[in-house]
């Protein structure tokens, strides 16, 4: 079972890229389910989002506490003393937001992708929550670049879905 | 086999709501509830679904539409949390004692104080003897089959009661999963129009209900409702037998899973229940004798079932998202009373956990489970709740 946690700030997308991702995974037949932790919400704050992905039912409704993958969306949340490696059980990957070459030994396989800077050239200012599932998708195959754009332009309907999902293909295919 | 749709608890209850054909709906939005309220408003805007919603401006309101409506013989639906359970208490009373079948979605939110947004029972739980029909869901697929199942409960006429349908805030209400949406043939199969058998307001016979009733009576009519409500057992087993032959989703008003040789049982309700089916089927792997008995139906309590299920457990724990300050948690009360039905001597043992949305995750009930066993193996006595996954520095005792 993938157990993922995202590590973002209120504002980035994060909720919604787990909802798409668990999208994604039932359009393949799997199972999948995300779950936010919700606090008062503000913009920039940080917030923590958790999904599960099986081949079968999934039973337990906690958040995830060892994770095998981890989205960070922000490296600045260091700054707060947020530890993105709480947890991770040994083998775990991170993907990673950055426009630096970043390392972490606590994580088996490191992916950056510039999610900030392809999202801003694609789509201006808005999230880059569908960057991040690009590059995800890439780095761990929990569901295939065609189901994720599939489920992108389903939760965002006409021009703007098409264009997301293009943003999602270019981190799929720069990660 | 209806649509998969990706659909958290709170979208579930209200693709529930549009499938049972509820022809009115009164709802003032609360979090975590609130998406509920959402959901309904936009299907109806979105002309996906045909009903009257009513835009009120308070819980007390909106269950007080809900009884108005419901008296002139349409089926109704209204749905809060916290606070606005609590606002609305004065008026569930007046909603089942009239015996009117309307149903409601509690989406669990601790009651203050302090101020707090997140899960816990301490909101359901004031609401458990106000004769309406309570049933806990474990996950957003329960959320939508428990509405259907419950309409068809509480408006049969034996019953004549009405259902709150339990779904914990954030870990069913904002958990999103694939759920088995039925079309509207296949929940017509289920679902039957609403047929009002009690007395229906009419503007031609006009007529008083709930005024001033003397001693002379009352007794009796609280004793005509606690039949009512006792009847639900047996017509909740017949929906949920009905329900799982033309859906395949099979539900009980208790639901065991490795209970029969196990040494330990836990005991619990809501969605805490799935993390504990999850740890007791790894626990099992590791030859452990544990197992897990989850209470759907907390009202009318199914006390013999609970009873039975126990015979050859040595030790019960039961969990409760509520504390019942200087007493026992509800939950183990009536498992204890059950025991005692049964005439069992099991040693029992009350956990207190996850109140104000702290998560019950694995470790909590490993911790549950392996506390069970130290005391059971010394057969301690149980003589106040114990709290688990505490953070004891933080205790004060002097205020």
């Amino acid at each position: 079972m993938w157990e993922f946690k995202f590590y973002s700030r209120g504002g980035q997308g994060a909720v919604t890229a787990a909802k798409i991702l668990i999208n994604a995974a039932i359009l393949e037949g799997k199972f999948g389910q995300a779950i936010p932790s919700y606090g008062q919400e503000r913009k920039g704050a940080p917030v923590y989002t958790y999904a599960r992905i099986a081949d079968g039912p999934i039973e337990v409704k906690s958040y995830v506490y060892r994770p095998n993958c981890v989205i960070c969306f922000d490296t600045s949340l260091a700054d707060l003393g947020i530890d993105i490696t709480e947890g991770v059980r040994p083998g775990s990957t991170l993907v990673v937001n950055t426009n630096k070459d970043f390392s972490c030994d606590a994580f088996e396989t490191v992916c950056g992708i510039d999610a900030d800077t392809i999202t801003h050239e694609m789509l201006g200012e808005v999230p880059p929550n569908v960057a991040m599932l690009g590059a995800l998708a890439k780095a761990t195959g929990c569901v295939s670049i065609e189901s994720l754009l599939k489920a992108i332009e389903v939760k965002i309907p006409g021009k703007a879905g098409e264009m997301n999902a293009r943003a999602c293909k270019a981190a799929y295919e720069n990660a | 086999m209806g649509v998969i749709k990706a659909l958290d608890g709170n979208a579930a209850i209200a693709h529930g709501v549009m499938r049972s054909k509820v022809q009115l709906v009164a709802a003032y939005p609360i979090t975590p509830q609130t998406p509920i309220v959402e959901t309904i408003s936009s299907l109806i805007d979105t002309k996906q679904y045909d009903a009257t919603y009513i835009t009120v401006e308070s819980e007390h309101s909106a269950l007080s539409a809900v009884i108005g409506a419901a008296s002139t013989g349409v089926r109704t639906f209204t749905a809060s949390a916290s606070h606005g359970l609590a606002l609305m208490h004065e008026v569930t009373g007046t909603c089942s004692a009239s015996r009117l079948p309307a149903v409601m979605a509690v989406v669990s939110r601790a009651i203050p104080g302090p101020m707090c947004l997140w899960c816990d029972h301490s909101d359901i739980m004031t609401q458990r003897d106000q004769g309406w029909i309570q049933l806990f869901a474990k996950s957003p697929q329960e959320a939508l089959d428990f509405i259907m199942i419950a309409y068809r409960t509480s408006e049969d006429e034996r019953v004549l009661t009405p259902t709150m349908v339990d779904i914990d805030g954030f870990f069913c209400s904002h958990l999103t999963e694939p759920v088995d949406v039925p079309t509207e043939e296949e929940a017509e199969r289920f679902i039957t129009d609403f047929n009002p058998v009690n007395a229906v307001l009419d503007p031609e016979l006009p007529y008083a209900i709930n005024n001033l009733t003397s001693p002379a009576i009352f007794t009796e009519i609280k004793r005509s409702q606690d039949l009512g409500m006792r009847a639900a057992a047996g017509v909740l087993d017949e929906r949920f037998e009905q329900f799982g032959e033309l859906f395949g989703r099979r539900y009980g008003r208790i639901l065991c899973e490795n209970v029969e040789d196990a040494d330990t049982v836990v005991v619990c309700m809501g969605s805490m229940a799935g993390t504990v089916q999850h740890v007791v089927r790894q626990l099992r792997e590791e030859g452990k004798k544990v197992g897990i008995l989850r209470v759907v139906a907390f009202r009318p309590f199914p006390a013999k079932e609970v009873a039975e299920a126990l015979k050859n457990a040595k030790n019960v724990a039961v969990i409760d998202r509520v504390s019942a300050m200087g007493s026992f948690g509800p939950l183990y009360e009536e498992v204890l009373a059950s025991m005692r039905l049964g005439r069992l001597d099991a040693n029992a043992y009350s956990f207190v956990a996850g109140l104000g949305g702290r998560d019950i995750w694995e470790q909590t009930v490993e911790d549950v489970i392996a506390r069970t066993e130290e005391l059971g193996a010394e057969n301690s006595v149980c003589d106040a709740p114990i709290w688990i996954d505490l953070k004891e520095e933080e205790v004060v005792t002097n205020g």
